[in-house]
């Protein structure tokens, strides 16, 4: 129904249940998405062979084999702060370790950072709620507890990832994905030809003849400048097509299911954000509702985590374009992204206690954000481009 | 409930069952009317029919909110139908004051009135009220099937009712009742008028556009 043209009437005119036109619609979004997902599995495809065209070495002036894991860590907060979307940094770092020119190691805490930097997109959309107090105090903690959430799961996780390493030479993420991703035969990297990989391959290959006419350095550039593209505007087109698709399902879950418990929001977290292709949509949505009062933090919370967990898909799909001999190594840097929210579910989740402390700092900050909208605006641009950018700054001039 | 879970994801239009809950509102509102009916002038009404009726308010308020979540739910989530929903919350208020002025007339002996004695002024009462228990019986067909003609008719009925009630009032003032008498008759006279003003509020929906609901502008209404 235009918005125009809308009839106020109760009755006869009133909005009808889904009809046979709207599955055709429904069917025609999802043809539309797994075109999207080809070229997008197609872009990670050129982007890794780009990359690795280039040479070994080729990426060491920016990724080198050495760099601080901090320093990789604050890569995936701004890569992932300027794009707004952990989705594309995730599958851009899948496609850089694909090309055999960033490690595993290496990529972890940058894994990391793009889930600490996918939370800003929630926080900006609250600050829209900032002229109504106590609306934006229900809004602002709603979106925060997301942050707190990453930022407590990196304070655990990366410090104990340096420390398997240390102790063990393996970080525990990196030791939990290498076996899974060496079991997972045939989802990336590995020996047997999938239809669907030679339907990757047959598309990244059609990109190189495009490009053919260029000199073999600038055209391995420009394959994988093409692959960025392709991941970043694809992944744009099926958050579009998919958050319509979706929307009505969450407005349904919101009025039936919300007080059904941490479990169930999960879930719903999760199908959402792996059909949007998006955490951000799916936490930018719990925003407007919790500054409405429909939803509660303690109810944001777990959708919030699941949100985080049906993400991971997006990296995992990536994955499954790579072939050859980096592929069990992309698959596994998709599966330390899963990993590392399964275990930040298990450590600020799962036990009532811990759980307590996100929601706790959240609502803090919240209150301290009401009473002064500047603290509010000081720390997205703090804590998402300002410090970040400013500890990355500092690490080349000492480096 | 996993299952119930899963067909969430196959769609479905939240504001049609927003609509259906604002039927099963004036459904409710109108079984709350029909125990009171036999009830309003001897206030014998039983205790089992008078916490009946206190139940039945109870679902109505619990479909009002749950209409109006659904509405703010949809407009946070995803601002279409923008005028269906301010029309929803209007109304769903209505028929909720609705409710309370049929609770309201359970109570009049609480509230000091005696029985109502025989006589013109209780046979014109009698007529409002029956104008009232009209409107009431009819608003949910003419407000489904959208039908203006009849929507208009029961407006200006419901209207010329209502300068009936205020003129009841006067001739009750002037009265010879006692006290408790008075007080039965005013109390409701008032309830009923209040209540077929809400209702000719929910007519005018059919009829006038968003903006005017509640009001009556006679050019719309010709």
């Amino acid at each position: 129904m235009n918005g125009s043209t809308e009839q106020a009437a109760v009755g006869s005119s009133a909005p009808r249940r889904a009809s046979g036109q709207d599955h055709w619609q429904l069917l025609w979004s999802l043809i539309k998405v797994a075109v999207l997902l080809y070229i997008f599995l197609v872009g990670v495809g050129c982007l890794s062979s780009g990359i690795k065209g280039l040479g070994k070495g080729a990426m060491d002036a920016y990724m080198s084999a050495d760099m601080n894991p901090l320093v990789g860590l604050i890569v995936g907060i701004l890569a992932t702060t300027l794009v707004q979307s952990s989705s594309v940094t995730t599958s851009l770092i899948v496609g850089l370790v694909a090309s055999g020119q960033v490690g595993v190691a290496q990529a972890i805490p940058m894994v990391m950072g793009a889930n600490i930097g996918t939370t800003v997109t929630n926080t900006i959309a609250s600050l829209a709620h900032a002229g109504r107090g106590e609306e934006f105090r229900r809004a602002f903690a709603a979106a925060t507890c997301h942050d707190f959430f990453n930022f407590l799961a990196v304070l655990t996780l990366l410090p104990l990832e340096l420390l398997g390493r240390v102790v063990a030479g393996i970080g525990p993420l990196e030791y939990l994905s290498h076996g899974l991703a060496q079991r997972l035969a045939g989802i990336g990297g590995t020996s047997y030809k999938s239809p669907l990989k030679v339907m990757f391959k047959a598309g990244v290959k059609s990109v190189e003849w495009l490009l053919s006419w260029l000199d073999g350095h600038t055209a391995n550039i420009a394959l994988a400048v093409v692959g960025c593209v392709l991941i970043f505007v694809t992944l744009a087109l099926v958050v579009k097509v998919m958050r319509g698709v979706m929307m009505s399902r969450v407005e349904r879950f919101v009025n039936r299911f919300l007080g059904s418990g941490g479990l169930v929001a999960m879930f719903v977290g999760i199908v959402v954000t792996a059909a949007v292709q998006s955490s951000s949509i799916t936490t930018s949505i719990l925003v407007p509702l919790a500054g409405a009062g429909i939803v509660t933090l303690t109810q944001v919370y777990p959708i919030t985590l699941g949100a985080n967990i049906g993400t991971t898909v997006t990296a995992l799909l990536a994955a499954t374009a790579v072939s050859g001999d980096q592929g069990a190594a992309a698959v596994q840097v998709a599966l330390v992204h899963l990993f590392f929210n399964l275990a930040g579910i298990l450590i600020w989740y799962v036990p009532p206690f811990t759980r307590r402390l996100p929601l706790f700092a959240a609502r803090r900050l919240a209150d301290v954000a009401v009473r002064s909208k500047k603290v509010a605006i000081a720390y997205v641009a703090g804590m998402f481009y300002g410090l970040p950018a400013a500890l990355f700054l500092l690490s080349r001039a000492l480096s | 409930m996993w299952m119930e879970l899963i067909d969430i994801f196959r769609g479905g239009d939240e504001l049609e069952e927003a609509g259906n809950d604002l039927f099963e509102m004036l459904r409710i509102v109108r079984e709350m009317a029909a125990i009171v009916r036999p009830h309003v002038f001897e206030h014998r009404i039983s205790l089992e029919d008078r916490n009946r009726v206190y139940e039945l308010d109870i679902q109505v308020n619990e479909l009002e909110r749950k209409v109006r979540k659904r509405v703010v739910a949809h407009l946070s989530l995803n601002p279409t139908q923008v005028p269906y929903c301010l029309l929803l919350m209007t109304l769903v208020k209505d028929v909720e004051r609705v409710g309370d002025y049929i609770k309201n007339v359970t109570e009049v002996s609480d509230l000091g009135g005696g029985p109502v004695p025989g006589g013109p002024l209780r046979d014109e009462l009698e007529q409002l009220i029956e104008i009232a228990s009209k409107l009431m019986a009819e608003v949910g067909d003419v407000l489904k099937g959208q039908d203006r003609e009849r929507a208009t008719d029961l407006i200006q009925r419901g209207r010329a009712a209502g300068k009936r009630c205020d003129r009841l009032l006067v001739a009750i003032s002037h009265s010879e009742f006692g006290a408790g008498e008075v007080t039965s008759m005013v109390l409701l006279t008032r309830f009923y008028k209040r209540l077929g003003a809400h209702l000719v509020n929910i007519l005018s929906s059919v009829v006038m556009p968003l903006h005017k609901v509640d009001f009556f502008d006679e050019k719309e209404l010709k």
